[in-house]
């Protein structure tokens, strides 16, 4: 009889994460894997003593459940199992988008009747409206400055500039009109409505905006919210298909996971390194499953 | 009319209302037009449009 296929493990497929308590998916599935590594090392505990130089009993210690997973992608569950972030997806804005955050320092710039009513997409100005993140100041009772964190989206549409070193965009301050007029922040596709009343703010008070150009869609996550919570995930892991066909699946059945590292670097893709601990499920008694499958071809 | 009478309108014509002249220097812009005030200037044929003349005020480059 001819020995049996050689049990091997190569590569990786996919890790899907799931909820351990009812077995659904936590809404996506990771493809951009680096590895899925779990240690399962054990340690022996020695029994030494007199001059004997060899132990006289050897017991088993502890194994490690201590695992890895490298994903060079961040699909919403990384956000939610592993840093307890709250995602949420927006659908597609064909016309871009604004989100006006609030005053950020003092509460004249943001106000309904005496400051900004609102600041909006320009109707007939939507293909200049650029992804940004806006910090508007006051610098006299009716004016503000616009200040723009990046210019990675300036010449989206009609190019846009910084002015100065201060990362202001507008060559001279914009005035916020009195009685619900609009007037428009050059060049970004936005503008301002005034305030009902006469505008009076205060110098020196910042708001914030975030605005978007023509997209298909946008998410934010907000991390270390005051709900932060990490809760437990099972895995459901895939080694590469091999050529003999052969299927090789982990299924951790429960973890704690915690942190997962977000990298700007010079040319090269973010890399999540996540640290997890497999521990007992006591619904399934066990730590974890393998299973092999010998497809035929 | 009376010769004191058009004298009087000819200087009503010409010399413009002070509460129309600018009391300080100010600079802003309103969408991509840009508008350098200097004190003494006589904005009442500025072609603004009624609020910035309201901001004007508030900004005290008016009197009102």
């Amino acid at each position: 009889m001819a020995l049996p296929t050689r049990k091997t493990i190569y590569g990786v497929h996919s890790v899907a994460p799931y909820n351990p308590n009812t077995g659904m998916p936590l809404g996506d599935i990771a493809k951009v894997v680096g590895s899925l590594s779990v240690s399962l090392s054990g340690e022996l505990v020695q029994l030494n003593g007199g001059s004997l130089p060899y132990p006289w009993q050897i017991e088993n210690g502890l194994i490690s459940t201590e695992t890895s997973l490298l994903l060079r992608e961040y699909p919403d569950f990384v956000y939610e199992a592993f840093l307890g972030g709250n995602v949420a997806n927006s659908a597609a804005e064909t016309g871009g988008g604004v989100t006006v955050n609030g005053n950020r320092f003092g509460s004249s710039v943001i106000d309904a009747t005496t400051g900004i009513a609102s600041v909006s997409v320009e109707s007939g100005e939507e293909a200049n409206v650029k992804t940004l993140n806006l910090t508007i100041i006051a610098v006299s009772a009716t004016t503000v400055n616009v200040h723009a964190l990046s210019d990675v989206d300036f010449n989206n549409g009609d190019d846009l500039l910084f002015v100065d070193e201060s990362l202001k965009i507008n060559e001279s301050p914009i005035t916020v009109p009195s009685s619900g007029a609009t007037v428009s922040i050059p060049n970004t596709g936005l503008e301002i409505t005034g305030g009902s009343g006469t505008v009076a703010m205060t110098i020196g008070d910042t708001a914030t905006l975030t605005s978007r150009a023509i997209n298909t869609g946008y998410q934010t996550v907000t991390i270390g919210d005051a709900s932060f919570q990490l809760t437990d995930v099972g895995l459901i892991a895939y080694a590469q298909k091999a050529g003999d066909s052969a299927i090789y699946e982990l299924d951790i059945f429960r973890a704690k996971g915690a942190g997962a590292p977000i990298s700007f670097a010079e040319k090269a893709f973010s890399e999540a390194e996540i640290p997890l601990q497999a521990f007992y499920d006591s619904a399934r008694n066990g730590v974890m499953q393998v299973r092999r499958v010998q497809n035929v071809s | 009319m009376t010769d004191t009478e058009n004298e009087v309108k000819k200087m009503t014509d010409t010399v413009p209302s002070s509460k129309m002249i600018a009391q300080a220097d100010f600079e802003a812009q309103i969408n991509d037009r840009k508008i350098v005030i200097n004190k003494g200037d006589d904005l009442s044929k500025g072609d603004f449009p009624d609020w910035f003349i309201t901001n004007l005020k508030t900004e005290k480059v008016l009197k009102g």
